[in-house]
């Protein structure tokens, strides 16, 4: 007796489809699950048979064979629970063969039979669609999920039982329908919380317009992790397309805490302990790490020169690419890290070099070793460099509120359109994807602009390897102030976000 | 160049004091290489132990691959007895046997100290800087040490102002320490300048050497100005030499709640001559004179914003950009631009990320 049903795996940030092929001989009674199953998979045996048995099926007492196609690919996850004993049921006859197919089953099987949510589900969801597949099974909690897909029938039974009767026709289901939240959620926080702090916010400003790269430098306190926060408040918001491959992610990645699409952009803030495999994906099969959860948003390092020097300069890669390739002996995968890199660093040790209320106790020696902890290829990716001041008592107790987000929101996204028109003939979005070829074409200096950058190079000092990306913040800066030719004003202000370390000139 | 001289000033042990006893017994350094065991005992001008060092250092040097070596790095040296040894380095207490230098020939006729703190504020550095530059305008060597902070401000602005300045190492002139000041040092001697050191090439900068080098600095200079100096600033033992030569000390006051200008302002309260200007050391020693001329200052030409945010930024205390931009109620690109200009044409400079100082210019 055999019987076939569909399920799905996740590979990366894919969904597969699987064909469960379920044969039942007369024999001494075994169960085999063959084609490559991880041990979560090996491990469904146990499930699916208490969880048959406890719908008020009998379990075959004979030769069980379960083949997972295709052979190749590891698969991973509790998902194949829920096809593998809809397989069953229908090779020991209990459901026709023809009621289980042309149909997707996604869930794992708790021991009495209930069906549990697994993680992925819009990525798997998505992977049948494309093969054709437009019913769909699952855990009555993920639907709204499934349903984000769009164009298909998801069903949610609570358990085994009632699955097993819908298909037999004996009970009818509706198919689920999208709970549509509210509205988006609105952010709890906003720059007009931020007194004072005016340069910064406008660095925050810029960053956001032309997705650049900042570092920010300050003492402790002075609200370096409160600017960076925000910035997620004034970044446009993101497209369907945007929305759905984030939510996709983060359902591969288990982290999908609404049953709703992501509408805000996500905020990575990963501690300075974390590893190589934590930051960029890792593992035997290669999971996503946090600059893949930051796809399409920012990630924010704190404290960067704590950042153990390894875990920093693989992050060079995800910055010039826009994506990681993951290389394992498993699997060689690519994931998507086209994300703003926030970071927050002390000017040096105590944390007070340039403060005017402390003295700083470092020596030149101390703040030269800790501003050499971070590479300089790393810091050559990044275009804005602020200093952030400690704000003073009387800003702090002000009552007049700093420029809101919505204000700042609006500026940005008009920025945005400007860049994305400019540059749509390269297939590009903002000012910080420009190469060389870009800014010699699309940025162009009037005579004032080009005289005062001149005598910029020669006066400071500055190095070619900073022209490209000065010229690129000036043309930022033009695009905020809506203007075509970039003018010597944007060129002055982004000669103020130049690299001014000590120890690091541009 | 004196090879024999040279190779006797590395031998552990031989000071200048000792070494021109030497020499005045065998009549040449040459003579002293060659002198046999028994007559160097006879002398009785070295101690037992010394004088077993110092054979056995005879025995493993050879003069000439030494005298080879410090041609090809562009090192040479003069005893005390040459020309070229500065004239007024010969009327200190204990002058160096041998000078080693590197660049022109130690030769001036006017000649300024200027030491203070290596950890030193924005307001020090560019005290130095402006001294340094303002004396080499006036014709006026700089001397200092080449240590970070001070010292490399006194010579940056004494290169700036096209002069000649004058690197006083305790160390081999074949090392650099610090070693971020390699660029520093190979600008001095391109640029007209001398590095000098007492120590042959090859020696370590140790701790001990230090004091002894700021006797040199002390000895090279007709006064000495200290510009920030702490409680226990090896700057104050400069001042110190030089007070026992009878060199005039002249200090910069410094605010008087900066740890970093205790020691400075003690010695104004101890009868240090109150410097705050190039012009009190040129007036000094009448140095001064047909350069009454030029005026001072003249007003710089700057447009509206650029005078505005030139009087925040406040010689001495620097001002922080966001402080400005909250005071004077300036757009964010009007201040970055008036900063900018300000920066290009010569006026502030960037003291630390965000703030800024006068130069002093104009």
């Amino acid at each position: 007796m055999f019987a076939q049903a569909l399920g799905t795996t996740t590979f990366g940030l894919n969904g597969h489809v699987i064909t469960v092929e379920v044969d039942i001989n007369r024999a001494a009674p075994v169960f085999d699950i063959v084609g490559l199953p991880a041990t979560a998979v090996r491990e469904s045996k146990e499930r699916v048979r208490s969880a048959i048995k406890n719908s008020g099926y009998d379990f075959p007492v004979a030769r069980v064979t379960v083949n997972l196609a295709p052979a190749d690919l590891k698969k991973d996850g509790s998902g194949l629970d829920l096809p593998i004993a809809v397989g069953l049921l229908a090779a020991g006859g209990a459901i026709p063969q023809e009621a289980v197919s042309r149909s997707i089953f996604m869930g794992e099987l708790s021991l009495k039979g209930e069906i549990r949510p697994v993680p992925g589900v819009l990525a798997m969801t998505l992977a049948g669609r494309e093969a054709g597949v437009s019913r769909f099974f699952t855990s009555p909690s993920v639907t709204d999920e499934a349903l984000l897909c769009d164009g298909v029938e998801v069903y949610g039974p609570k358990d085994l039982r009632e699955l097993a009767e819908f298909l037999l026709g004996h009970v009818s289901l509706p198919p689920s329908e999208r709970h549509e939240s509210a509205q988006a959620v609105m952010s709890d926080v906003d720059f007009g919380e931020v007194q004072g702090q005016i340069l910064a916010k406008r660095a925050m400003e810029i960053a956001a317009a032309g997705s650049h790269n900042v570092l920010m430098s300050g003492p402790p306190g002075s609200g370096k992790t409160m600017l960076a926060r925000r910035i997620t408040t004034v970044l446009p918001p993101m497209t369907r397309e945007e929305a759905l491959e984030v939510t996709k992610i983060y359902s591969v990645a288990g982290l999908l805490k609404t049953k709703d699409i992501l509408h805000t952009r996500p905020f990575r803030s990963p501690h300075h302990t974390v590893s190589v495999a934590g930051l960029i994906g890792g593992g035997s099969m290669p999971r996503p790490g946090e600059v893949t959860l930051a796809h399409k948003g920012v990630l924010f390092l704190d404290e960067l020169p704590e950042f153990p020097r390894s875990a920093l300069d693989v992050l060079r890669q995800p910055l010039e690419d826009r994506e990681v390739h993951i290389s394992r002996v498993n699997a060689s995968l690519t994931y998507p890290a086209d994300f703003v890199l926030i970071a927050a660093m002390n000017p040096c040790p105590c944390g007070y070099y340039g403060d005017s209320d402390h003295a700083c106790t470092c020596s030149d020696g101390d703040i030269r070793r800790y501003v050499r902890k971070i590479s300089g290829p790393l810091l050559d990716r990044i275009d804005l460099h602020v200093s952030v001041k400690r704000p003073k008592y009387g800003e702090l107790t002000a009552t007049v509120q700093g420029t809101p987000s919505a204000d700042m929101a609006k500026k940005v996204a008009a920025a945005r359109r400007r860049q994305a028109e400019r540059l749509s003939k390269w297939n590009m979005q903002c000012n910080a994807q420009m190469g060389h070829r870009q800014v010699k074409e699309t940025c162009i200096l009037d005579q004032e602009g080009t005289d005062i950058l001149r005598e910029v190079f020669e006066k400071l000092h500055l190095s070619a390897r900073s022209y490209d990306r000065l010229i690129k913040v000036a043309r930022t800066v033009a695009d905020l102030d809506g203007a075509d030719n970039i003018k010597a004003v944007h060129v002055a202000e982004a000669v103020s976000y130049r690299n001014r370390m000590l120890g690091r000139s541009t | 160049m004196n090879i024999w001289m040279a190779a006797l000033s590395g031998s552990p042990g031989l000071g200048g004091k000792t070494i021109r006893a030497l020499t005045a017994v065998f009549g040449t350094a040459e003579a002293v290489w060659r002198a046999s065991a028994e007559s160097i005992r006879e002398t009785r001008l070295l101690s037992e132990k010394k004088c077993v060092d110092f054979l056995d250092y005879r025995r493993q040097t050879d003069p000439h691959a030494m005298g080879e070596a410090m041609f090809r790095a562009g090192i040479r040296c003069c005893t005390w007895k040459d020309e070229s040894y500065p004239s007024l380095l010969k009327t200190i207490a204990n002058p160096p046997a041998i000078l080693f230098y590197k660049g022109e020939a130690p030769l001036w006729e006017k000649s300024i100290g200027i030491v203070g703190a290596r950890k030193s504020t924005a307001y020090g550095a560019q005290t130095a800087r402006r001294l340094g530059e303002e004396l080499a305008r006036a014709d006026v060597a700089v001397v200092s040490g080449g240590a970070r902070g001070i010292d490399s401000a006194a010579h940056e602005g004494c290169l700036t102002g096209k002069g000649r300045t004058v690197m006083v190492a305790a160390f081999g002139l074949d090392l650099v320490y610090p070693p971020e000041n390699r660029r520093l040092f190979c600008r001095i001697v391109e640029e007209g300048g001398t590095l000098v050191s007492e120590y042959p090439p090859g020696t370590p900068p140790l701790g001990r050497q230090f004091p002894a080098r700021n006797r040199i600095i002390a000895g090279m200079s007709r006064g000495l100005v200290v510009v920030e100096a702490g409680n226990r600033s090896g700057a104050l033992i400069t001042a110190d030499f030089a007070l026992e030569e009878g060199r005039d000390v002249f200090a910069v006051p410094g605010n008087i709640w900066s740890a970093e200008s205790v020691g400075v302002n003690r010695l104004i309260r101890s009868g240090a001559i109150c410097c705050t200007g190039a012009s009190d050391i040129l007036s000094e020693y009448g140095w001064d004179k047909g350069k009454e001329g030029e005026s001072e200052s003249t007003v710089p030409e700057l447009t509206g914003e650029e005078e505005l945010v030139y009087r925040f930024c406040c010689i001495g205390d620097e001002a922080s950009d966001e402080d400005m931009l909250q005071q004077s109620g300036l757009a964010v690109t009007k201040l970055t631009e008036a900063l900018l200009r300000l920066q290009l044409k010569g006026y502030i400079r960037e003291s630390a990320p965000g703030r800024f100082i006068r130069t002093g210019k104009a």
